[in-house]
């Protein structure tokens, strides 16, 4: 069994007070980590998964960027005056994506107003309510869906599409109860 | 001379009950008596506590004798010269005393002579120039033998030349070698960047870089020996004063120890983050250098296998010199001159911007070199700006006033003061020793000699 000789490097150098240079071994290759030239290490967080950003909230989300939605309109108009003026068949297509992409998701936005809306309206009656002292009134699922159709139809029904509509949603559902249907091919 | 200093002999057992004098009889006797009558003109180590011997005991009443006998011999050679200085006849008893204690405290390494205020306004007029064909680039380093009878300069073209400072004219030359040259004739095939002679006037060590450090006979230049050990450039090169070490710093990040008695390596020194640039010794068994980048200095101390970090500066430190045991100072391309003592890790004094700021590129000017009159408070810092900058520090090296500045023309790549302190030299160029950033073309490659005065004292 060989025995391996440790060479004892002196490493308790202790200096009387912290202003005193520090004392090290002259012998040992460390490479200490420190560089010449330094660059801040970037530390980048995900918000998703960041305790410091806290939880999200839907309501206050939505509230903070509001200002995303009024910028898309107003640059719909600018691409809509954009278009008039392109000649280029590249630029009219990217043009008229862009488009149809942010009319979209205006329409969305709008869409979703409405929703909280109406969300927001249900607890106001209900708080109402409450504060009469009358039992709160809380609407099921199918309640909801009911007033929507009534809303829907008559908005439809002032357009004028109504017709159009009711069109296209009956063959939606003759399509679907087809596919229940035995096919013919037994 | 120490014949009053005696080193502390622990353990070492005193007859007490011994008889008289005569023949030592014992072993042990012969052995002390052997090492008392040694008169050791070196005094060595740190522990080293001056003690007037004023025991005396029967036994070594013949060692005292002969001490007494010595020391008078040697205040009388000490009246000579003082009487050969002074013309005088009368010679005053605490100028003799002045004369001990001061080789005393220059032997421990605590003298201090504050001699910057004295000096006189330099006299253009007798300022020399030195030129020669072996030097047709910049001026890298240059070294003073300790007689100051001769200088060694060295520059880009890889030549070595040596001048006679008696009647300023040149020498000898060690002309550059290149892959054709025969293997006999010795040379530099690089830039040489460091020179050192040593303090008996025995060796002269050039260090280049192509990791080569020769050693010359500074008498008649001829080739020695040569070192290769380091693994790049050989930036800096300083031997120890008294001493045939050589401390060598290179560009690989290492200081190496070199005997030349043995002409042998003795070991590394390791710990610099960057390519070390400037080395520097004084009498003590330590060695200073200043590592670039890293911004660091780092005094080792080689018996103990240790090393002291400084920190300062905010670009590369390019130069350090020892003023005395205790304090150096150091200059680096930030423009900054700094003082530092032994016992703080950050300069007790700083000058920014001590030689101006470029108006080209509104940066302080890079210093290059920095010399220091050992033991004393005088420093000079040389740059780009066209001055050789003359500096005292003052209230225990914690202030640096301005005290002469000499014109000179081109980059002052090296400064050495001679050791009497009446000669500044500097070697300039029109280029910085290290790289080619600047060209200077009013300037010339030369060496430039500036007679100190100093003032009459009443």
């Amino acid at each position: 069994m060989r025995v391996k000789k440790k060479t004892q490097v002196k490493t308790d150098f202790k200096r009387a007070n912290p202003n005193r240079p520090r004392e090290i071994s002259s012998k040992s290759r460390r490479i200490e980590t420190k560089v010449a030239i330094q660059v801040p290490k970037v530390f980048r967080s995900d918000p998703r998964f960041d305790n410091l950003c806290g939880e999200f909230r839907e309501r206050s989300f939505y509230r903070n960027y509001d200002f995303v939605n009024k910028m898309k309109e107003d640059e719909v108009k600018k691409l809509k005056e954009e278009l008039q003026e392109e000649t280029q068949p590249r630029r009219i297509e990217k043009i008229k994506y862009l488009i149809q992409r942010m009319e979209n998701q205006i329409r969305a936005e709008k869409k979703r107003k409405l929703e909280e809306e109406k969300q927001e309206e249900e607890k106001r009656i209900t708080i109402e309510a409450l504060k009469e002292g009358k039992s709160p009134y809380f609407a099921t699922k199918w309640a909801r869906k009911e007033r929507d159709l009534k809303e829907k139809f008559e908005s439809l029904k002032e357009d004028g599409r109504l017709n159009q509509y009711m069109a296209k949603k009956r063959k939606h559902n003759a399509q679907r109860d087809r596919r229940h249907m035995p096919s013919e091919q037994y | 001379m120490s014949f009053f200093i005696r080193k502390n002999q622990r353990g070492a057992k005193r007859n007490n009950g011994a008889t008289v004098t005569g023949r030592p009889k014992t072993y042990k006797e012969k052995k002390r008596l052997a090492h008392d009558d040694e008169i050791s003109s070196h005094s060595e180590g740190e522990n080293d506590d001056s003690r007037v011997y004023t025991e005396s005991e029967e036994d070594e009443e013949t060692v005292q004798e002969k001490r007494l006998r010595l020391t008078k011999e040697y205040i009388q050679e000490i009246e000579n010269q003082e009487r050969i200085r002074r013309e005088e006849h009368d010679i005053d008893k605490s100028v003799i005393a002045h004369r001990l204690k001061e080789d005393l405290l220059e032997q421990s390494g605590r003298l201090r002579r504050t001699v910057a205020d004295s000096y006189e306004k330099v006299d253009e007029a007798l300022i020399r120039h030195l030129h020669c064909k072996d030097h047709k680039q910049p001026i890298t380093c240059l070294t003073i033998s300790p007689d100051c009878q001769s200088l060694f300069t060295a520059s880009k073209d890889c030549t070595i030349v040596k001048w006679c400072l008696v009647d300023f004219k040149k020498v000898a030359a060690i002309k550059r070698v290149d892959k054709k040259t025969s293997s006999e004739v010795k040379g530099h095939k690089s830039v040489v960047q460091s020179l050192s002679i040593s303090s008996d006037g025995k060796f002269l060590a050039s260090g280049d870089l192509d990791n080569q450090i020769h050693i010359w006979d500074p008498m008649t230049m001829k080739w020695m020996h040569t070192f290769r050990g380091h693994r790049a450039g050989i930036t800096g090169l300083v031997f120890r004063r008294g001493t045939h070490t050589l401390y060598s710093a290179s560009m690989d990040r290492t200081v190496k120890i070199w005997n030349l008695d043995e002409m042998s390596y003795v070991e590394t020194l390791l710990g610099h983050q960057d390519a070390i640039t400037s080395i520097d010794a004084l009498n003590k068994e330590r060695a200073i250098t200043a590592g670039g980048r890293d911004n660091s200095l780092r005094v080792w101390k080689i018996p103990e296998e240790s090393q002291l970090i400084f920190n300062g500066h905010q670009g590369s430190i390019d130069c350090v010199r020892l003023i005395n045991e205790d304090h150096f100072v150091s200059c680096g391309d930030d423009g900054m001159l700094s003082l530092w003592g032994s016992q703080k890790k950050k300069p007790l004094c700083s000058v920014s911007g001590a030689h101006g700021v470029d108006a080209s590129n509104n940066q302080a000017f890079w210093i290059s070199s920095v010399a220091a009159l050992t033991n004393t408070d005088l420093i000079a810092s040389g740059s780009q700006d066209g001055f050789i900058r003359l500096w005292k520090c003052g209230d225990n090296f914690r202030t640096l006033t301005p005290l002469l500045s000499v014109p000179v023309c081109g980059f002052v790549n090296s400064l050495a003061f001679s050791s009497d302190g009446k000669m500044l030299i500097a070697g300039l160029g029109q280029e910085h020793r290290l790289g080619r950033w600047w060209r200077n073309g009013s300037a010339k490659n030369e060496i430039v000699i500036i007679p100190l005065k100093q003032r009459e004292t009443s």
